[in-house]
């Protein structure tokens, strides 16, 4: 396109219908005062107003808190905090944005899972685990996998169902056939209510043969976990101290 | 008058929060947010109030169900969508992020008018036989660089948006024009020039979005 086609095309606006205040509303609350009075006799500035009108700033912390996977106080129903030894699991609300995001192929909810939690010193609140990234891989004989291939990053959220007060530690484990090898710690970002960020390139994980494996994300007490960095897979069923919440992908050697 | 040049990233004041956001920075993610959120929201509500036909729900749901959607957008997949604006390519974060805001809402509604063409329920049924549920490409472009217009008038100092109106979006007169910004006609061809530079090199930055046709609602 030209300097002159786009210059024809700008030309050709005509005015903006939308009052140039509204815009500026969001910014300016002072204006909201002129504006619902000029809407009451004017229907379609009425109308524009209900867009343009302010939110309630609550609605910024809800998005970063889904973002950096820090439950909002809002969104959860139970939000008194749970001691890590209490043998409530709850399940998370639902959530609507969640289901717009589950519109994303690349988005997903896993699981609430748990394996051999012992009951004395796991963290006992149920955890969901939230994919942000990755390509979908559709099989004929089974549910969606995510794909990650080189070059990509695999983002995931874990978070409890409740928030923690006592402190936890998440590790992240890959595991391929029988073993798992401890991934570098700086790769979990854990907040302070049990929330967690996994992020890591694909490139950064121990070069394994492509195809299916698993992520393990081990939660704790930060005293309890494995010391070796590879172990069998079952060592990690069978701590009886942690949770387990695994992601399942497919690892793709191309691009 | 300066002539209109793009703005650089010392001095855009989100430009440290921006990176630090992009590194998993939790407390830069919430000022990140709370400083871009009004004008998603103000580009956003541009796009449902350009198209009545896409939605059927209260206003404000549909508002905030979108700007949550593309905030998740913005920063899915290591926050590729965010690491896409450039300091230097004519526009700041804030308003980077609104047009992108903009594109993306305008695409959620036009695929969800879409599906309801190919799948009507009764009511749809009944709207596309009266020949109201369409979204056109040009009322789509049209609208965009209205967006683009309104990102400029945020963009640009009251006097220079008032040299681009007159100059590019009203066509005035140059010796008119001359007298009245005390501009030689030489620096008012140079000023529409670089005017229609920055939109053109806006328009570039937000067509590279790779992601226009992933998401929905």
């Amino acid at each position: 396109m030209t300097d002159d086609d786009l210059l024809a095309e700008l030309r050709a606006l005509g005015p903006d219908p939308i009052d140039p205040r509204l815009e500026r509303l969001v910014e300016d609350p002072t204006l909201l005062a002129t504006l619902q009075a000029e809407a009451e006799d004017d229907p379609a500035l009425a109308r524009d107003l209900a867009l343009f009108a302010l939110l309630d700033p609550a609605i910024d912390a809800q998005i970063a808190e889904q973002i950096i996977g820090r439950a909002a106080p809002a969104l959860v129903e139970a939000p008194a905090p749970v001691e890590i030894a209490s043998p409530a699991a709850v399940e998370p609300p639902r959530r609507r944005w969640l289901v717009a995001t589950l519109a994303v192929a690349a988005a997903l909810v896993l699981a609430f899972f748990t394996l051999r939690a012992d009951p004395a010193r796991a963290p006992a609140t149920a955890w969901t685990l939230e994919a942000l990234s990755g390509e979908m891989l559709h099989r004929d004989d089974s549910a969606p996998a995510p794909v990650h291939g080189p070059g990509s990053t695999i983002k995931l959220v874990l978070r409890p169902a409740t928030p923690v007060s006592a402190p936890i530690k998440v590790s992240a484990w890959l595991a391929v056939g029988d073993a798992a090898t401890r991934l570098d710690d700086s790769l979990v970002r854990t907040e302070a209510n049990g929330a967690s960020v996994f992020s890591a390139p694909v490139d950064a994980l121990p070069p394994t043969p492509a195809g299916p494996q698993r992520l393990l994300f081990v939660i704790s007490a930060p005293d309890t976990l494995p010391s070796a960095r590879r172990v069998p897979v079952a060592e990690l069923a069978e701590g009886g101290a942690w949770r387990v919440v695994p992601y399942a992908f497919e690892r793709r050697s191309s691009p | 008058m300066r002539t209109p040049g793009p703005p650089s990233a010392e001095v855009d004041p989100l430009h440290a929060t921006w990176s630090a956001a992009l590194r998993d920075d939790a407390a830069a993610v919430r000022a990140l947010v709370a400083a871009l959120r009004p004008v998603v929201h103000a580009r956003i509500a541009r796009a449902l109030r350009n198209n009545p036909q896409a939605w059927k729900r209260d206003p404000r749901e549909e508002l905030a169900d979108l700007i949550q959607e593309i905030f998740l957008q913005l920063f899915k997949d290591d926050g590729a969508l965010l690491r896409r604006w450039r300091p230097d390519g004519g526009m700041s974060i804030r308003n980077y992020v609104g047009l992108i805001a903009y594109r993306r809402a305008t695409s959620v509604l036009a695929r969800r008018v879409g599906r309801w063409q190919a799948e009507p329920d009764d009511g749809a049924r009944l709207d596309a036989a009266a020949g109201s549920v369409r979204i056109d490409r040009a009322v789509e472009r049209r609208d965009l660089l209205r967006a683009l217009v309104a990102t400029l008038r945020a963009e640009l100092s009251a006097q220079q948006f008032a040299l681009f109106t007159a100059l590019v979006l009203e066509e005035r007169d140059i010796a008119e024009l001359s007298a009245a910004f005390a501009m030689s006609p030489n620096a008012l061809y140079t000023a529409r020039s670089r005017f229609l530079s920055r939109a053109r090199k806006i328009l570039a930055q937000i067509d590279e979005d790779p992601t226009q046709t992933a998401g929905g609602s």
